[in-house]
């Protein structure tokens, strides 16, 4: 059993890592409030005496975070900064991968149990195939990255234990959880398949869910923690207990926010491995199913995408409800150029959605009804999508005002601000929306007498809801304040996901009893497989993109207005830089992820035995 | 089923009053009244 | 049926090649885009012999769009009043003017000051936080974190303002070495001895100690017989854990261990845990027996309003003074003041630390007295 071999990696990584936080919790790490008051008042003392000077122990019981000098941080020779941005990039990718297949996986089965279609369950157990793999990648990045903090920001870490405290054990416990679960769920699918026993399979589906989303969770807390503090006070002395420490401001919306992204980038992923299948097939049944593999992987990344501008949404509105610096430095300082790349890769990601869309409607002939909407649809997305990355005003420092040579972009127009960019945004979710819905209904044929109404009412809802949207952000926009303005976006949004509702709601109801035309998985367009590579690679940047914009708000603080950070790397670099970066860490995750198709293959391989062994079996026989 | 015209007439008109109240709606509960012309009435 | 069969090297080829193409156009995008460090606020060393007061407007300046992040906001996009392209000190006096203006402040000196630090005292109209009416102040207060800016630095910007308009500027350069650090917590004076201490932190405004003080919170002279060390400190740091039966919770300071070094609180500790044996007589109950004196100057000393303002010519220095408050409140903020003191706190005084029960422990009769009294104190 080549597979066996997974098991030992991340059950002794989470030993390790186990090891290593008991190790530094049970040492001068503790925060003072869990010793006795006689010790305590000797560790104020101690510190009276020793580094930082009076005002460090100034409370006896409350200790403040600590204010490390440049010359605290361990120098490496090399950007610390650039060391862990790597590894926790790598870590958050195959965490995200891993946190999100189980979900769909579970999605999957339950659809397989209730269709009773072998197809759903054997897909599903592939999709873990891959996600399996990608665990104990997770695991040796996790662990590198707990060491590589530990060694390079030893203060931060410190304080991040004495505000954490006991919760690190516990997620390293639920980490040793998820490792058990996984590995049953995985390798008990065959043996747990049918009548009762398949419950118990899906039962603990779904306890790895939870126990992965809790982890996911944890982890969470900590990187909101560092942006919004909660639970400590104006110099950081931890005074709440761990629920408060945990549950800051931005601590929910960025949960949701990273739950929806997870599904989107593992079903871009596991996409891309169904492409690599599809084109390498050897057989029109291979082909096949790699087809339809690609397709749901595709129909879950595109569906899981579509609400993701609206969790984002909701935590930029948090951010700037916290604090508006914070939430200014993110959208309009000097951040605010990266939103252009974003824009780029958002674009790549729909187009390629999109495309992937039209090119599919060749499997069934009844697509012929819709093919002509086509053209308008690449139209309109393509101007939004212009509109969209015309760069907006900046707000600057003086020496950033001199390095542009102005405060106002040149290209500065009524097309850069954000009621435009709003429309274009909205308009092009409503449009891939369209065509996910004319892909949809392309091999159906409705049979319900209200057929009419039900097609006058969705037409009605895509061009009121259109103009609505073209409305609020060109009167509220440009002609109110700007009060209304950021209020009509919300108006905008409502009316983009009322289009999404209301054409599932009504698609759902009107194809009940459809007739259904014949669909050939496979007779599609070997290029559409490339639209599928597209998509997690945009995904992947994207996600590194938008790791980074979240993590540099904090400007130069490592714990936002409590911790400063003074280490070399305390400046925001170059855009470019940055980019590098992305690319850099982008890179890395495709090698590692073809690394996985490959063990996935490879389980499937055996070797022909050579002839002596033939031979001598034959003679034995 | 009534003739096309009028199924078409009918969805607009609903559609539109749906959206009509759903930004009064959304407005209103951002402290953000509006007139009965969709203009702000702050 | 399209059916190419490719040889599985061709396809990982040419799918890494597109991938990678399309990694190196999004870099390529990114390398387009203007390359703009964003340094870290380096804390100026500012040579205070050196000073002039031109030097100090233009350090005003350099604050203004950097270590200030003001220009963050106030700049022409709307965010907030576009504080260049406006005459600031003509701002500042008409602000002064409006009827909606409750604060403290006199001139435009003291207004600039304070909009600073604590910028919700005046929101300047539609530039309040959406949804409070313009009562919230979305801006932050620049000497906290994370601006922190030095009582140097918010003068050079004050300077800087009035100095941008032509108008004469009324801030004196610093002259006085300044805390070394702004960034630490002003250095506090270490009190020495229990006196010491329990005048500094007004112990005896409430509590009896050292032979005298008020009733709000339970004597402090026999506490040896009855609480070890540990429940003493326990109960500086953490009054309302445990309340000594009799006295409302929520009026001791919470944050008496903040203010404290740990040299004054072992002090403290130490005096407490070996006071007990001691004779001290119980305090008097003033208040409570007889009828309810309504008498202005009765009432400042029974409810101990001396322990922290100065008035009548003499008290502490943890609040305000209260002479001449007539002139700087009408009579229902006194009133306000009294019963709610967190609703509105002077400049430079911490909030929190006034007791909130007044207004239970005051007949309605005693409370016009008290504002009637001080009103008069013009």
């Amino acid at each position: 059993m080549k597979e066996t071999r997974n098991f030992s990696s991340p059950i002794l990584l989470s030993l390790l890592v186990i090891a290593v936080l008991g190790f530094l919790w049970s040492g001068d790490m503790t925060p003072s409030h869990w010793l006795p008051e006689a010790a305590a008042s000797e560790v104020a003392a101690e510190e009276v005496a020793t580094a930082e000077g009076a005002d460090v122990a100034q409370e006896l019981k409350l200790r403040p975070a600590p204010r490390p000098a440049r010359e605290d941080y361990p120098d490496v020779g090399t950007s610390s900064r650039s060391i862990v941005w790597i590894i926790a990039q790598m870590h958050l990718f195959f965490g995200a991968l891993v946190l999100a297949v189980p979900l769909f996986v579970l999605v999957i089965e339950l659809l397989g149990k209730s269709t009773g279609d072998a197809r759903y369950d054997d897909m599903a157990h592939e999709f873990m195939k891959i996600s399996i793999t990608a665990y104990s990648i997770t695991a040796l990045f996790g662990g590198t990255l707990a060491l590589a903090l530990f060694l390079l920001y030893p203060d931060l870490m410190a304080y991040l234990m004495q505000a954490f405290g006991a919760q690190m054990l516990v997620y390293a416990m639920l980490f040793f959880m998820e490792s058990i679960l996984l590995y049953i769920y995985y390798y008990g699918w065959d043996a747990m398949r049918y009548g009762n026993a398949k419950w118990v399979h899906i039962s603990i589906g779904l306890l790895l869910n939870g126990v992965g989303g809790t982890l996911m969770v944890m982890a969470n807390s900590w990187a909101t923690f560092m942006m919004a503090p909660s639970g400590v006070n104006e110099v950081g002395a931890v005074i709440g207990n761990i629920w408060e420490v945990m549950k800051g401001p931005l601590w929910n919306p960025i949960n949701l926010h990273r739950f929806i992204a997870n599904i989107a980038f593992g079903g871009a992923v596991v996409g891309a491995y169904a492409a690599y299948k599809c084109l390498a097939a050897r057989t029109a049944e291979d082909r096949a199913h790699y087809d339809w593999m690609g397709y749901t992987s595709n129909f879950i990344a595109i569906l899981a995408f579509l609400p993701l501008p609206f969790a984002g949404y909701w935590l930029m509105a948090e951010i700037y409800a916290y604090s508006q610096q914070m939430g200014i430095t993110a959208m309009g300082g000097i951040l605010a150029w990266l939103f252009i790349v974003q824009a780029v890769l958002i674009g790549t990601i729909l187009m390629a959605g999109n495309y992937y869309l039209w090119s599919g409607m060749s499997r069934t002939e009844g697509s012929k009804r819709y093919q002509g909407m086509i053209k308008y649809i690449a139209v309109v997305l393509v101007i939004c999508f212009l509109i969209w990355v015309t760069p907006h005003t900046l707000i600057l420092t003086s020496g950033e005002i001199a390095a542009l040579g102005g405060s106002h972009h040149h290209l500065l127009g009524p097309l850069g601000i954000m009621p435009a960019k709003n429309i274009a945004v909205n308009l092009m979710l409503i449009f891939t929306f369209l065509s996910f819905q004319i892909y949809r209904r392309s091999d159906k044929v409705a049979t319900v007498s209200w057929e009419k109404a039900g097609n006058a009412l969705m037409v009605a809802i895509y061009v009121v809801a259109i103009v609505n949207i073209i409305f609020a952000g060109v009167y509220y926009g440009y002609f109110t304040n700007t009060v209304y303005k950021v209020g009509a976006s919300v108006t905008q949004v409502v009316s983009t996901l009322v289009v999404i509702i209301s054409g599932v709601v009504i698609d759902a109801f009107m194809y009940r009893k459809a007739k259904t035309l014949p669909s050939f998985w496979g007779q599609v367009s070997n290029r559409s497989q490339y639209a599928l590579f597209a998509l997690p690679i945009a995904f992947t940047w994207l996600m590194a993109l938008m790791g980074y914009v979240r993590s540099s708000v904090r400007t130069h603080w490592h714990v936002y207005t409590v911790m400063k950070d003074n280490s070399p790397d305390n400046f925001i670099p170059t855009i470019g830089y940055a980019g590098n970066m992305m690319t850099i860490v982008t890179v890395m995750f495709v090698l590692f992820v073809l690394f996985i198709f490959w063990i996935a293959n490879l389980s499937n391989t055996k070797q022909a035995p050579p002839l002596s062994v033939t031979k001598k079996a034959g003679e034995a026989a | 089923m009534g003739n096309n015209l009028q199924v078409w007439l009918v969805a607009f008109a609903v559609v539109l009053i749906f959206f009509y109240g759903l930004d009064h709606l959304i407005m209103n509960m951002q402290g953000l009244p509006l007139n009965i012309d969709l203009t702000p009435s702050q | 049926m399209n059916n190419e069969i490719k040889a599985p090297g061709g396809v990982l080829v040419k799918s890494m090649g597109f991938s990678l193409a399309l990694v190196l156009l999004f870099t390529l995008v990114a390398n387009l885009l203007p390359q703009v460090e964003g340094e870290a606020p380096v804390d100026q060393e500012v040579d205070l012999g050196a000073l002039t007061m031109d030097s100090y407007v233009a350090l005003g300046e350099t604050l203004f769009s950097g270590k200030g992040t003001c220009a963050l906001c106030h700049n022409d996009l709307g965010r907030a009043p576009d504080i260049l392209a406006i005459n600031m000190v003509e701002v500042a006096k008409q602000h002064l003017q409006d009827e909606r203006y409750k604060g403290p402040a006199t001139d435009v000196e003291s207004y600039l000051y304070e909009s600073l630090v604590d910028p919700g005292v005046y929101v300047v109209k539609d530039y309040g936080k959406k949804g409070s009416n313009d009562t919230i102040s979305p801006m932050p207060a620049v000497d906290k974190s994370p601006i922190e800016l030095s009582e140097i630095e918010i003068n050079a910007i004050i300077a800087f303002m009035q100095a941008k308009d032509g108008y004469d500027v009324t801030v004196s350069l610093p002259t006085e070495a300044p805390a070394a650090d702004p960034t630490s917590p002003e250095v506090v004076e270490s009190a020495g001895t229990i006196e010491e201490v329990v005048a500094k932190y007004s112990c005896q405004a409430c509590h009896v100690i050292l032979g005298s003080g008020g009733d709000l919170g339970p004597g402090l002279e026999q506490m040896a017989g009855h609480f070890t060390r540990e429940e003493i400190r326990q109960g500086i740091i953490a009054p309302d854990e445990v309340i000594a039966e009799g006295f409302p919770p929520g009026v001791m300071p919470q944050d008496l261990a903040e203010q404290m070094t740990v040299k004054e609180l072992d002090i403290l500790v130490d005096y407490l845990a070996s006071h007990g044996k001691s004779t001290a007589t119980p305090p008097a109950a003033t208040s409570s027996e007889g009828a309810v004196d309504s008498s202005a100057e009765s009432m400042i000393s029974s409810f101990g309003c001396q322990a922290c303002h100065a008035i009548l010519g003499s008290g502490g220095k943890l609040g305000p003074g209260l002479d001449g408050i007539g002139s700087r409140l009408n009579a229902e903020e006194i009133r306000q003041s009294i019963i709610d003191p967190n609703a509105v706190i002077a400049k430079g005084f911490p909030s929190g630390v006034m007791p909130l029960n007044y207004s239970e422990q005051m007949s309605e009769e005693q409370l016009d007295a008290l504002v009637a009294f001080l009103w008069e104190r013009k």
